[in-house]
């Protein structure tokens, strides 16, 4: 028996439907089996291949995804963790700065109660001071006051007292012995 | 033996000159005891308590009176009679001394008292009391 696409190459010489396309059957069909063989040989060495190494990239790139998401994942957790251990850190550095300002607060207060003591008394000691010195300065003006006035008393007297007045003065302690 | 105090000499030399000794005398003692007593330095202050003693006994004081000017007869007599009646002595005894740095008034020291109105005195007080 002759194949079937030989019988309808033979069948198709004439004025058949395929001539009006203008195609040759033979060619036609030597392509096909061509075509076949090709496909299969595809189909048997390469297509498998193909597929395996489609499977294995497709493999890989899904493993890279999960990787890459599973490396997301642990980003977005260590990035959640750096930002509550700044977090605390924050916390803990505004609770020592405040504290530190507390206590810088209270040493400045208490500089400044103990500078305003020291200086109260230094204040009080200079104004005792410098009534002592007044003081003193007083009785020194009194003292040349009075030598002054002793002196010029004693220049007039000796010039002016006269043997009457001396007398009368005499006299006058004479009575004051006699009682 | 002990040694005699100016104190108890003063004594014996006031009840000697009240029982009417002579001076020449009374000298001559007081001379021996005052080198046996070792008082020779202390003559004039011997003389000085003899007078006390005398006055404390009523019987005679000396009065130095220091003026600027001489005093005059009737002043000293004034003087001695407000002496006696204030010492309660029977006599007085006056030496008078001119000092013109004194000023003016008078300075009268017995062996017990002194009385200082001069007026030199007046200025140191008032320069004192400053």
């Amino acid at each position: 028996m002759s194949s079937l696409p030989i019988q309808f190459a033979q069948a198709d010489s004439s004025n058949s439907g395929l001539s009006a396309f203008n195609i040759n059957l033979k060619d036609f069909i030597f392509q096909l089996i061509t075509f076949v063989i090709v496909l299969l040989v595809l189909r048997k060495w390469v297509v498998p291949k193909l597929i395996d190494t489609l499977d294995r990239r497709q493999a890989t790139l899904e493993k890279g995804l999960k990787d890459a998401k599973a490396t997301e994942e642990a980003l977005a957790r260590a990035e959640t963790k750096a930002e509550e251990i700044i977090a605390k850190a924050r916390a803990a550095a505004d609770e020592a700065l405040a504290e530190a300002k507390k206590t810088a607060v209270t040493i400045i207060a208490g500089g400044e109660t103990a500078a305003s003591q020291r200086a109260a008394l230094i204040i009080k000691e200079a104004q005792s001071r410098l009534s002592d010195e007044r003081e003193k300065l007083r009785q020194e003006l009194r003292k040349e006051l009075a030598d002054l006035v002793a002196d010029t008393t004693e220049k007039v007297v000796a010039e002016k007292l006269d043997e009457r007045h001396d007398r009368s003065l005499i006299e006058r302690v004479i009575k004051g012995i006699a009682g | 033996m002990n040694k005699i105090s100016r104190r108890s000499l003063a004594r014996y030399a006031a009840d000697q000159l009240e029982k009417g000794i002579s001076t020449p005398q009374l000298a001559s003692q007081l001379a021996s005891a005052i080198i046996h007593a070792g008082l020779a330095k202390q003559v004039d202050f011997l003389v000085n308590d003899i007078a006390w003693e005398l006055e404390q006994r009523g019987r005679l004081t000396t009065a130095t009176l220091i003026s600027a000017r001489p005093l005059g007869g009737e002043l000293a007599m004034e003087i001695k009679a407000a002496l006696k009646k204030a010492t309660k002595v029977e006599a007085v005894l006056i030496d008078e001394k001119v000092d013109k740095s004194v000023l003016g008034g008078i300075r009268i020291e017995t062996p017990n008292q002194v009385w200082d109105s001069t007026i030199s005195r007046k200025l140191k007080d008032l320069r004192e009391a400053f």
